[in-house]
């Protein structure tokens, strides 16, 4: 009997794997074609031109260098999270590492911080970049982000029990949706609510506990991004979830960026420079090749230039 | 980055008023339940019943010693979780489990104060109310229990006040309380400075007149006592 449920569950996990990857790729094209046309492709080039010889570096760079880089993050798979043993590991982690470990900063120190207060830490000079897979938003440039090209897409999705009768979209009317407090997708739920679109919504402290509402019934479904599901689909068996394949993602233009400071505007040109430069010959894309990405989320360095406020 | 005290006020204000009521329903009603099932925890634990004063007990120790996130977590998320493994679908509010929880935990805590209230009083009035021809039920109900509940009134203001701001845990179990609203509303904004602090003064413009009530209370009471 437990080696029927096991089996069951196992079966249950893979398809759900295999629906969101269907689900994924088949945003992607759509998502690329979205942000060619509202970034400025032509910026980007013209940044590489100036990319600061070896041997002079910025002042900021030279800090870092010095004194070492503190990474802002709320611990979260596959951003950015402790492994077993302790070590962080993640997709920002290992992006960041790279970029930086090229730039020549090897003493990287992670501050665990709770992500609504980031940005206050980062303009407090407590932490020098956010991370967490943050939309690149002009809200928050205002709160003085100055942030990095884009370093990934990220798309929303919505999970359901395995069980569900949800089988559409439009089924999702008078259900309770379970969204994540501060989340962009919570922004987004609101709206299906005010459209009628969804029927109730439930805020919880954080995603693993909006999975938990579905999973113990207390909500029908959660509404997140893909980078949030990912690992708990993969990796959590008790959770009997699975995706709403005919959901059509909403934010298909939505960029992620490493947040910094305005005062460290020559270093962040400085961390695009090897960024794009990644982007081109190959090694973002194994990175996330390594941490099972569809290939979707990849933004290459010709349309994932960033225009910040005090450009 | 600048701070702006009254932007963020006027955004949070509507929002702080539902769960300012949510906050003062999940109270009021967590107290009434905990008020009458403290009493009778207190009753059964002092009747003359071994076995009946030994469950309670175990029962009181088991509540006093998990955390009550934990206690409202279970209500809120495992009891739903375990009905839906037998296909029953269980749909507990968060408020309701807020209300259960905390009306469980504090009934434990307050069932002690009662109890210990009962048994300070003086053994000289059940003496004398027993040889003015009253049955012993009747000196508990008619002289006893009166007096202690009054005794332990300051001690009941207490509990209110503490669980006002208990109240705050439930925002993990999304229960739309000032805590939740104020980190939905400091998340999108990012106005950490601004929301935490009106957040921390209203719970003290709640918080410090009940306090003050609670001591006058007090006064009163050993005033009336002299």
């Amino acid at each position: 009997m437990k080696k029927k449920i096991l089996g069951l569950m196992m079966a249950i996990t893979m398809t759900a794997s295999f629906v969101a990857c269907g689900a994924t790729e088949s945003a992607a094209p759509a998502a690329k074609e979205e942000t060619t046309e509202t970034t400025e492709a032509e910026e980007a080039p013209a940044e590489e031109a100036e990319a600061p010889a070896e041997g002079e570096v910025s002042a900021a760079l030279q800090n870092y260098i010095d004194n070492g880089f503190r990474i802002g993050a709320d611990p979260f798979a596959p951003y950015i999270y402790q492994d077993e043993s302790g070590a962080w590991v993640g997709v920002d982690y290992d992006i960041l590492t790279a970029v930086l470990g090229e730039l020549g900063v090897t003493n990287i120190e992670v501050k665990p911080t709770a992500y609504e207060s980031v940005i206050l830490e980062l303009n407090n000079d407590n932490v020098d970049c956010t991370c967490d897979g943050m939309y690149i938003t002009e809200a928050r440039m205002q709160q003085g982000v100055y942030f990095s090209d884009v370093i990934y897409y990220e798309n929303d999705c919505v999970l359901i029990a395995a069980d569900s009768d949800i089988a559409a979209e439009a089924d999702l009317a008078d259900k309770k949706l379970a969204v994540t407090s501060g989340s962009v997708a919570a922004d987004l739920a609101e709206a299906m609510v005010a459209e009628g679109k969804v029927g109730s919504l439930d805020y919880y402290t954080s995603n693993d506990l909006t999975f938990a509402a579905v999973n113990s019934g207390q909500a029908d479904a959660v509404l997140c991004d893909c980078f949030a599901a990912a690992p708990t689909m993969a990796d959590d068996s008790n959770l009997s979830l699975k995706y709403l394949d005919s959901y059509t993602p909403q934010l298909e233009d939505a960029v992620a960026g490493f947040g910094f400071r305005a005062a460290d505007k020559e270093f962040v040109a400085e961390f695009n420079t090897v960024l794009n430069a990644m982007k081109d010959d190959g090694r973002l894309q194994a990175i996330f090749e390594k941490w099972n990405m569809s290939a979707a989320v990849f933004c290459d360095s010709a349309s994932g230039h960033t225009v910040n406020l005090a450009e | 980055m600048t701070v702006n005290f009254k932007e963020a006020f006027i955004q949070l204000y509507p929002s702080l008023g539902p769960a300012l009521l949510t906050v003062l329903e999940i109270t009021l009603f967590a107290f009434v339940l905990a008020f009458i099932l403290g009493f009778l925890i207190a009753l059964g634990r002092l009747s003359q019943n071994k076995i009946l004063d030994r469950v309670l007990l175990v029962i009181v120790e088991f509540i006093r010693g998990t955390p009550l996130l934990v206690q409202c977590f279970y209500i809120y998320f495992v009891f739903p979780a375990l009905f839906k493994m037998f296909g029953v679908k269980v749909n507990i509010t968060a408020i309701l489990a807020g209300v259960m929880g905390f009306g469980l935990n504090y009934a434990c805590y307050m069932s002690e104060v009662i109890r210990s209230a009962i048994l300070a009083i003086d053994n000289g009035q059940m003496e004398a109310g027993l040889a003015l021809g009253f049955k012993k039920s009747q000196v508990m109900m008619k002289f006893i229990i009166p007096n202690a509940i009054r005794n332990s009134i300051p001690v009941f203001g207490n509990y209110i006040i503490t669980m006002i701001k208990d109240t705050s845990i439930l925002a993990s179990i999304s229960a739309a309380e000032l805590l939740l609203v104020t980190k939905n509303y400091a998340a999108k904004t990012f106005q950490t400075i601004e929301s935490y602090t009106i957040l921390a003064l209203l719970y003290l413009v709640i918080s410090l007149p009940l306090s003050q009530i609670v001591r006058s209370l007090e006064k009163k009471l050993n005033r009336s006592k002299r």
